[in-house]
């Protein structure tokens, strides 16, 4: 349902901002501006300023002229563009962002940082929440620079500029040009059959529409209270995937091999039916002093401003799904086409050498490494997240689930595959 | 199974030997017949001494844990146990006519209340017959409870009966037993044999006192519970289920597999597929496994958790032992009594149970085929398993017996200096509230005199307004130094010390309470 405000998405061309974009316009909105450093999509109902981020003119210019009152930030380079471009977009980018917010009609933003901020490379993240500290070293540059951004927006967050910030995780979909890539460079070298540690290690991949549907909750809910009384309000597990089974009680369920039913019997299948629930069927939430809520949990508070602002909060948006780490590799692989004759699992301690080994030919030989430590790290180390704050304060819930997400991911990249080399036979032709 | 192939098999597995010797020597078992406990077990009245035989000989595996339930709660579970599995031999006797088991089965809750009514037209060859033939003595035993658990085991056998009876109902000569279609069949079947146990026992539960009075409400846990129990037994069961012509896995998951109907799936040359359809009912059944955990962490009265958790724990390990085991299309897969013992005692905690769950969860998804087509969803019902453990109860927090909660300090999981963090927040505020405490006693108690700058008067003062106020002001200034003479030496070093064991035991306490509760 449209909003009637202006909105403005940063970085609007690429992977997440499209499909941010893509929504707004599904939900009726008339006045969406796009501010990127280059077009590649051209709607006729949405006004495209082109300029580079770490211009301060540029930036100024382009909120003025959309007179947006709602900006998203998606804007960002991508892994391995180095340093210097990682300061110029992401912290000059992002403060030249906020001043032009601050001297406008812009009145909310909504950053997107992302869940590599409190990885420090080292550690587990295991269903970690938003209380974890930024590590004392950043991972690298690039999550360096997206701390100082996200501090940055946390900062601005006042009345005259609401703000928040949503850490996705393993952003995949279509539009991905980086991850997909990656894993497909796999089969191309023809490596599938390795597998790095034992396959015990959880990560959190996030379907791109989801995290743009997080983006809009957030962007809609900025001026709202989340009640202290609501904490105490159950929610069901996260079953995007899994298919959404209610089970049957004496309460409520279906007529069945019933063939003679009485009113009662009817009434209850009804009730089955409606998703209509006893609220004393619905089970307590247990909460204990170390919880992530478990003060809020206890305030005694009945009134609904009494809570948590959105405004000036940080949410982990995830699809909710962890998954083994070679699972996913190995679905996206079959989805592709390809399933492994056999698979040789190699110690993670022997990957490390290897990928330090791998790392030093590259220096020499003066090429980009493919096999890094880092890359072992991320295919080794546990990483999942504890959404629960982004499902009660911005009322998220995955809408698309894992495995529908990467069908449809791996379906729109095989139609890419199809595209080039559709390319290369033409060229060949001439 | 021999003794000496019993023996062989423990020696295979050492840490199972040991449990059952552990088992042996200290498990302090309840005695139902011991003089102390008759006035709960009633082992001495005939009828009620039947109905404990009853429970012996139709299940090995419950009976055991029915008989720790504390107080009367164990007769009184036997009573409904007894009273469901006579229910149940009447559902399974494939020689009795519709036109006697339908309506049988419909007002088996009214003869609860009909003394001296049995049934002597089971089978020959139905296993718990005699329960029905001698059924006077437990319904003798039933007239005899409290109103308020007569009230649960006969709404409990009602629903039970009509949906048994509803389900049996769609036999026909043509197909002697009926086969159940889609999930949601399945899942009513489930809920119609296993998941009002589950309500039913839920409500015995609150009904006695023992557990709280809304534990009888969560019919939607209460029911997952039995659920996961039920296909459990189920996908356990295929091998016997085929060969007697029965039915019970959804024609949803087999026929997508390529199969006509249930017999096929024990033919050897399509092993590969069966495998592949019990691997989706083991992922249709882990879907319980959440609410069963969830149910645990509600209960609070130690033997009811013992009862709840040990079937629940088997029925994980089960399924752990069928998954993509050949032999389950062969032969009845069954956990070694090692395994089952070490299982029981360890089964005494939320903490441990969830440990034990993820274990499963863990040693399921290692064998998951890469060609299976669940793959992805078994993975993330298996990783569910994993963060619900991880969130309620962090690995990284190590108990070890008669010790208090301690960090790993090994550990890679980022979370664990915030949470020493906070572990230590908490245990330096509930030592300053005691040491805070301490010292008000001892004033009260004249063991410390008050000083003068203890007392305050009031005095008219003006501020920079020029209005006048009154304020409090010490009578006398404090000393710079507090002067020796008016406190002994000895009496300082008793205040420190005590304020410092205060400190440490609060400490203690806290994290005791934060674990133990959470």
């Amino acid at each position: 349902m449209a909003t009637n405000e202006a909105y403005m998405v940063v970085g609007g061309c690429g992977f997440l901002g499209r499909h941010i974009v893509e929504m707004l316009l599904a939900r009726g909105e008339q006045n969406v501006s796009v501010f990127d450093i280059v077009q590649r999509h051209f709607d006729s109902n949405v006004t495209f300023y082109i300029g580079d981020l770490a211009s301060s003119e540029d930036v100024t210019n382009a909120i003025k002229k959309s007179g947006a009152t709602c900006v998203f930030h998606t804007a960002s380079p991508a892994h391995g563009a180095g340093r210097t471009i990682y300061e110029l977009v992401n912290v000059s980018g992002t403060r030249n962002l906020i001043d032009s917010c601050f001297d406008s009609t812009v009145r909310r933003l909504v950053y997107t940082s992302s869940a590599g901020t409190v990885y420090n490379g080292e550690k587990d993240n295991i269903n970690v929440d938003e209380r974890l500290d930024y590590p004392a070293v950043a991972l690298d540059a690039y999550n360096e620079t997206k701390v100082s951004a996200e501090k940055m927006v946390i900062r601005a967050n006042s009345p005259e500029l609401l703000t928040c910030a949503i850490r996705p995780s393993g952003i995949f979909g279509p539009g991905d040009r980086q991850m997909i890539t990656g894993f497909y460079s796999v089969v191309l070298n023809n490596q599938t059959k390795f597998q790095i540690g034992d396959n015990t290690n959880l990560a959190d991949f996030t379907y791109v529409t989801n995290v743009a549907h997080a983006h809009l909750l957030a962007m809609d809910k900025l001026a709202d209270v989340y009640p202290y009384f609501s904490f105490r309000d159950p929610i069901s597990y996260v079953d995007a995937s899994m298919g959404k089974y209610r089970i049957p009680t004496s309460d409520a369920h279906p007529l069945g091999p019933n063939t003679s039913p009485t009113e009662s019997d009817l009434l209850l299948a009804q009730r089955f039916e409606s998703g209509e629930q006893d609220p004393r069927d619905l089970r307590p939430v247990l909460r204990n002093k170390l919880d992530q809520f478990g003060e809020e949990a206890q305030e005694e508070s009945d009134s609904p401003a009494d809570g948590v602002h959105v405004a000036g909060q940080v949410f982990f948006v995830t699809n909710g799904e962890p998954i083994y780490f070679w699972d996913f590799a190995r679905t996206i692989w079959r989805q592709l086409g390809h399933t492994p004759p056999y698979i040789i699992a190699i110690p993670t301690s022997i990957g490390l050498i290897l990928a330090m080994l791998a790392e030093l030919f590259s220096k020499l030989t003066r090429r980009e490494p493919g096999f890094t430590k880092f890359r072992v790290s991320q295919a080794t180390q546990q990483r999942y997240y504890d959404i629960e704050k982004a499902r009660r304060i911005l009322g998220y819930e995955p809408i698309v689930g894992l495995d529908e997400g990467m069908k449809r991911w791996t379906s729109w990249y095989k139609g890419e595959l199809e595209k080039q080399q559709l390319v290369r036979d033409t060229e060949k032709t001439k | 199974m021999g003794k000496a192939q019993k023996i062989i098999e423990l020696l295979l597995h050492p840490t199972e030997a040991r449990a059952v010797i552990n088992y042996k020597i200290w498990r302090d078992t309840r005695d139902i017949t011991d003089v102390k406990e008759l006035p709960t077990t009633f082992y001495d009245r005939p009828t009620m001494k039947r109905t404990w035989d009853f429970l012996d000989m139709t299940s090995r595996s419950f009976a055991f844990v029915i008989k720790e339930l504390e107080g009367e709660l164990a007769r009184i579970v036997c009573i409904f146990y007894v009273v469901l599995r006579a229910l149940d031999t009447i559902e399974d006797d494939m020689t009795l006519p519709n036109s006697v088991k339908l309506p049988l089965l419909r007002s088996m809750h009214l003869k609860l209340h009909e003394p001296g009514w049995n049934f002597d037209g089971s089978g020959p060859n139905e296993a718990d017959r005699q329960v029905l033939v001698e059924f006077e003595n437990v319904q003798a035993e039933f007239a005899l409870l409290d109103r308020k658990y007569q009230l649960v085991i006969e709404g409990i056998c009602q629903k039970m009966g009509r949906g048994m009876a509803d389900f049996a109902a769609l036999a026909t000569p043509e197909q002697p037993v009926a086969e159940v279609n889609s999930i949601a069949d399945y899942d009513l079947y489930c809920h119609y044999v296993a998941g009002v146990v589950g309500e039913g026992l839920s409500g015995l539960f609150s009904a006695s006192g023992r557990e709280r009075p809304w534990l009888a409400d969560q019919l939607t846990i209460s029911n997952s519970m039995g659920c996961l129990l039920q296909k459990t037994n189920i996908l356990r069961d295929v091998k016997e289920d085929v060969d007697e012509g029965r039915g019970f896995w959804p024609r949803a998951i087999w026929a997508k597999h390529g199969f006509n109907s249930m017999k096929e799936l024990v033919d050897p040359a399509r092993e590969k597929e069966a495998l592949f359809a019990a691997s989706e009912m083991t992922l249709d059944a882990l879907r319980h496994a959440l609410d069963a955990l969830d149910y645990m962490t509600l209960l609070k009265c130690q033997t009811v958790f013992n009862f709840v958790a040990i079937p629940a724990v088997m029925a994980m390990a089960t399924l752990d032992r069928c998954f993509m085991n050949p032999l389950l299309l062969k032969k009845n897969v069954k956990i070694r009594r090692g395994e089952a013992v070490s299982i029981v005692s360890r089964s005494v905690n939320p903490r441990d149970v969830s440990f034990m769950f993820k274990g499963f969860a863990r040693s399921i998804h290692s064998k998951v085929h890469k060609e299976d087509p669940n793959l992805l969803r078994l993975s993330v019902a298996c990783a569910r398993i994993e963060q619900w453990s991880e969130h309620h109860y962090p690995t990284f927090i190590q108990i070890a017996p008669g010790q208090q909660a301690a960090i790993d300090s090994g550990t890679t999981d980022a979370r664990a200096p915030m949470y020493a963090k906070m572990y230590a927040s908490l245990a330096e505020k509930a030592a300053a509230e005691k040491r805070d405490a301490v010292i008000a006693d001892l004033k009260a108690r004249g063991i410390i005199k008050p000083m003068p700058w203890d007392e305050m008067i009031e005095v008219e003062e003006e501020d920079e307004n020029g209005e006048k106020r009154m304020v409090k002001r010490p009578k006398a200034p404090r000393p710079v130094t507090v002067p020796t003479e008016d406190v002994s030496m000895w009496m300082l070093v008793g205040i420190v010390a005590a304020v410092l064991g205060s400190m440490i035991a609060m400490g203690a306490l806290v994290i005791w309470l934060v674990v133990r509760f959470s």
